[in-house]
């Protein structure tokens, strides 16, 4: 069973895209939220190994949610899926406890790299 | 590389994106400016620049950058909206609209340099502090600012030129602030509520605070704390940040006075000249070692870490603050090579080097820092510092690790309302494909029906035929419900449509110098998807109308003591099973005189059936071929072409359009449309053992008919009902079937536009809801037919195209017709 993973992205072609991707990989994508809320109940219900999470999203953005998961989970792994320019969020998304980060447009080897190695963490 | 459904996807999500900046910039432009419109503008700006970039779609991708960034400006509050930037945003989304038919194919070579230029000289004209100001404050901003600088010469502006010129000397007195700052702008701009190049200032200013006291010895002193460099660089970011809601230039003096010296002091304590070369071990200076020795004491071991970086790492400054955060788990970094705040700013080659004291063994480490994405290379190497432990305070390291966190300020990034509705896309054809499914399963348990008839007669009530009635009741309900649940996901809210015409309006208002104020009521009013497709056109041509022939030019409005804007006003609801849009405005409405007067000039009428006409009649002469009432033919309405076929397309898709007038007061349409085009009520006749179904839409009324009674117009048949003359055809030679020829008949009337016919059949059945069946491929068009429909008894009946049939044999049964028959 591959490790299960959490996507959010408000945007519905940018969770197809990754979801692909991590599919293709062996991953298994265990849900999609749309905003940060939704993250957070579906991190609680699913229980996902790691959670890619969007940044800038409507209802409770990225920051908030790696917060509030972060809350629930203090282990939980998530990486940021930041645009190009967002520097100071992702800032704020490590010190809120994201483990690692990727830059959109990402290519399909830095997305699991990224993964692989948050997934290999010592803990 | 794309798979269809990614490309689908894409292109759905990017209309979708391009409807909500429409729709809120058209808020923008009516109501100013609001904190809920101006944060969807920018997400949705944001998500197409994500997704587009993923695909590829360069220009798409650049464009919605800068809508970003102006947004993202408007939302820190350091520029104002403008008149110019509304019509800026216009043109900028019009660009996209373009590019995104480049992408299928219907455009090319679609150019963004003009708009990305006019979009920029907008932030720089629109500037609440002065440009020089926001110059003065990072000289990173110069790519952005030159790059506008050059662009912004085409639209010209000596006011323009002037501030440039200062924006560009003064980014050239700052220099060398960073580089890409633009980029890295845009995100500390986020938190702090700060302009994008103070906020730069604003962040490193605290590094480079810490980074002094990091390597200069003056700061030192055996205290650990501030070596900390990641650990003080969150709250010096905090720091920077409040002095961000200052004005621009404020804070931008604090990044001027506050890092160039304490870049310098760190420079002239670690290593004079350039920066030491990545992999090298640097010089222990004796705070530094201080603190080392101290630490080993305490059981802590230092190491030297060499930090190899993929060379395609995308934010090198990120990258580097990850890597701090993540030691900082494991222990204290006490120094690094190139320093904090350099590394921090992303500059640095293909690794650095950092100090690191930690309890974990070296492999620990190393897998650590290998568990960061983008690492390429780690060495760990011991320190071995001098002998003699120095005295001094001890590293409290776990405090500062727990102090740290709590300092951050959320950014307010307020949620504007976005109804959290979960969706999936289908493609119609399945719900299609699953309406005539659940079509088939309503004609099984018709027949079910029946079966259990016959059942109960031959068995009579026991409990098997209970039983069986009782199974037969329960699918009828789930059918009915499954049925009534397939409609309902085939139906779409109106404003699919009605989203598109506010932005039309203002364009056509602009070009007509007038003013409207234009509602639109029952956005979520929801119609069959079919009926959707089609009501666009018909709609904007009424619109088009409203707004060119209707609504006076504002003088004239207040001359007449009208408010200045017209009001036009466009509303959908639902009215028992049938949808009503109307759309009425407070214009100049129609004279019947003019109409009438018209009509004889074109040679509609003769000046006799014109004099005679109600006014009614004259009214309905908007909806004859080639009318039009314009005085001048203006290039929006009026080229003669219009209401006819307003009207041909409404009724295709069976509804009807009606409206009232009085001059001076406006005007009135009223278009009536069925809910869906699957199922329709339809008239039911037979004719010998088949059964025929009529449109409800088309029949007008049913008659008793005794033979004698048809008259013969030449050749043809005819009967006069109330006075007027109907052709009369035979269903039984339209299709070729034996029927009742004698006695009683029973005739349908027909309507489809201003046409009747009457059509003769055996017996009228009664009305009922049938489901639209197409008669398949391999007998393509019947002539006379426009589909089929299954009967309860499993019996097909098929659908009479009654509009086809009106409009080869009807009569316009207007006025003239019936006078010239006569």
């Amino acid at each position: 069973m591959g490790k299960k993973i959490l996507v959010v992205d408000d945007a519905a072609f940018m969770r197809m895209m990754i979801k692909n991707i991590l599919l293709k990989n062996g991953y298994e994508v265990v849900g999609e939220a749309e905003n940060g809320k939704q993250a957070v109940q579906m991190y609680a219900e699913l229980k996902p190994d790691l959670v890619t999470m969007d940044i800038t999203m409507p209802e409770m953005d990225g920051i908030e949610g790696v917060k509030a998961i972060r809350a629930l989970d203090p282990d939980a792994s998530i990486i940021m899926c930041s645009a190009m320019g967002q520097q100071a969020m992702v800032m704020d998304a490590i010190q809120a406890g994201a483990r690692d980060f990727i830059v959109k447009p990402f290519q399909q080897d830095r997305i699991l790299q990224a993964i692989e190695r948050v997934l290999s963490r010592p803990r | 590389m794309f798979t269809d459904e990614e490309v689908a996807v894409f292109m759905e999500e990017l209309e979708e994106k391009l409807q909500v900046i429409n729709d809120n910039v058209l808020v923008l432009e009516r109501e100013g400016e609001s904190p809920a419109v101006i944060q969807e503008i920018f997400r949705a700006a944001h998500t197409i620049k994500g997704s587009s970039a993923v695909m590829g779609y360069e220009k798409m991708s650049a464009l919605t950058h800068e809508i970003e960034n102006l947004f993202d400006r408007l939302r820190q509050g350091t520029m104002q909206v403008s008149g110019q930037l509304v019509d800026t945003l216009f043109d900028a989304l019009d660009t996209l609209k373009l590019l995104k038919d480049e992408i299928t194919g219907q455009a090319a070579d679609v150019d963004v340099a003009g708009v990305v230029a006019r979009i920029r000289a907008c932030q720089l004209s629109c500037d609440a502090p002065p440009a020089g100001a926001a110059g003065a404050a990072g000289g990173g901003a110069s790519p952005a600012q030159a790059d506008a600088g050059g662009a912004a010469r085409v639209p010209g502006g000596d006011e323009l030129q002037r501030l440039l010129a200062a924006g560009l000397e003064a980014a050239g007195h700052a220099g060398g602030g960073g580089e890409g700052a633009s980029a890295d702008g845009a995100g500390v701009r986020e938190r702090g509520g700060m302009p994008a190049t103070a906020g730069d200032g604003g962040i490193f200013t605290g590094t480079g605070a810490a980074g002094m006291a990091a390597d200069g010895r003056a700061g030192l002193s055996g205290s650990v704390d501030p070596v900390r460099t990641p650990g003080t660089g969150p709250d010096a970011g905090t720091t920077g940040a409040s002095a961000g809601t200052r004005p621009a230039g404020e804070a931008g003096d604090n990044r001027v006075t506050g890092t160039p010296p304490a870049a310098e002091a760190g420079r002239n304590a670690s290593a004079p000249g350039a920066a030491p070369p990545y992999r090298t071990s640097l010089p222990l200076e004796e705070a530094a070692e201080a603190v080392v020795r101290e630490a080993e004491v305490r059981g802590y071991q230092a190491y030297w870490l060499d930090i190899g970086i993929d060379r395609g790492c995308q934010m090198k400054s990120v990258r580097a603050f990850l890597i701090f955060e993540t030691l900082q788990q494991i222990g204290e970094i006490i120094k690094s090579a190139p320093p904090a705040e350099e590394l921090q700013e992303g500059r640095y080659g293909p690794g650095f080097t950092v100090l690191l004291i930690t309890k974990e063994d070296p492999g620990q480490v190393h897998d650590l820092v290998y568990s960061i994405a983008e690492v390429s290379s780690v060495e760990v190497r011991p320190v071995q510092p001098g002998a003699a432990p120095a005295n001094g305070r001890p590293a409290a390291a776990a405090a500062a690790v727990g102090g740290r966190a709590a300092a951050k300020t959320a950014p307010a990034a307020a949620p504007a309302a976005n109804g959290g509705v979960k969706t999936v896309r289908v493609d119609v054809q399945k719900l299609d494909t699953l309406m005539n499914l659940v079509g088939e399963l309503v004609i099984d348990r018709t027949r079910l029906d029946r079966f259990v008839d016959i059942f109960e007669g031959k068995y009579g009530s026991d409990d098997l035929a209970d039983n069986i009635v009782e199974i037969s009741n329960h699918l009828g309900q789930v059918t009915n419900d499954l049925q009534e649940e397939i409609m309902k996901a085939r139906m779409l809210p109106v404003a699919t449509v009605f989203n598109r015409l506010p932005r039309m309006v203002r364009d056509l208002a602009h070009k007509m110098g007038k003013e409207i104020d234009f509602v639109i009521e029952g956005r979520e009013t929801e119609l069959d998807r079919n009926v959707i497709e089609v009501i666009g056109d018909p709609l904007i041509h009424l619109l088009r109308n409203a707004v060119d022939h209707g609504i006076e030019p504002p003088e004239e409005r207040l001359r007449l003591g009208k408010p200045r804007a017209g009001r036009v006003l466009l509303k959908a609801a639902y009215v028992e099973s049938h949808i009503v849009i109307t759309l009425s405005d407070d214009g100049k409405g129609m004279e019947p005189a003019r109409i009438r007067q018209k009509a004889v000039e074109k040679g509609l009428l003769t000046p006799e059936q014109a004099a005679r006409a109600g006014d009614r009649e004259i009214l309905d002469l908007i909806f004859t071929p080639g009318f039009s009432t314009a005085r001048q033919v203006s290039d929006i309405s009026g080229r003669g072409v219009g209401m006819d076929i307003v009207r041909s397309q409404i009724e295709q898709i069976n509804g009807s359009v009606e409206f009232t007038t009085a001059p001076g007061k406006g005007a009135t349409f009223t278009i009536k449309l069925p809910l869906t085009l699957a199922i329709i009520r339809a008239l039911m006749v037979a004719l010998g053992e088949q059964v025929y179904a009529f449109p409800l839409a088309n029949v007008v009324e049913t008659l008793a008919l005794k033979t004698e009674e048809i008259r013969r117009v030449r050749r043809a048949e005819a009967i006069v009902v109330r006075g007027r003359v109907l052709p009369l055809v035979r269903l039984t030679r339209l299709f070729r079937e034996k029927g009742r020829e004698e006695g009683r008949l029973s005739v349908v009337i027909l309507g489809s536009a201003e046409k009747k016919v009457g059509v003769v059949v055996d017996r009228l059945i009664g009305e009922q809801e049938i489901v639209i069946k197409s008669l398949g491929g391999y007998l393509g068009q019947v002539p006379g037919l426009s589909g089929a429909t299954i009967l309860g008894d499993g019996r097909v009946a098929l659908i009479v195209d009654a509009r086809g049939i009106v409009k080869e044999t009807g009569v316009e049964e207007t006025v003239y017709e019936v006078n010239r028959a006569m």
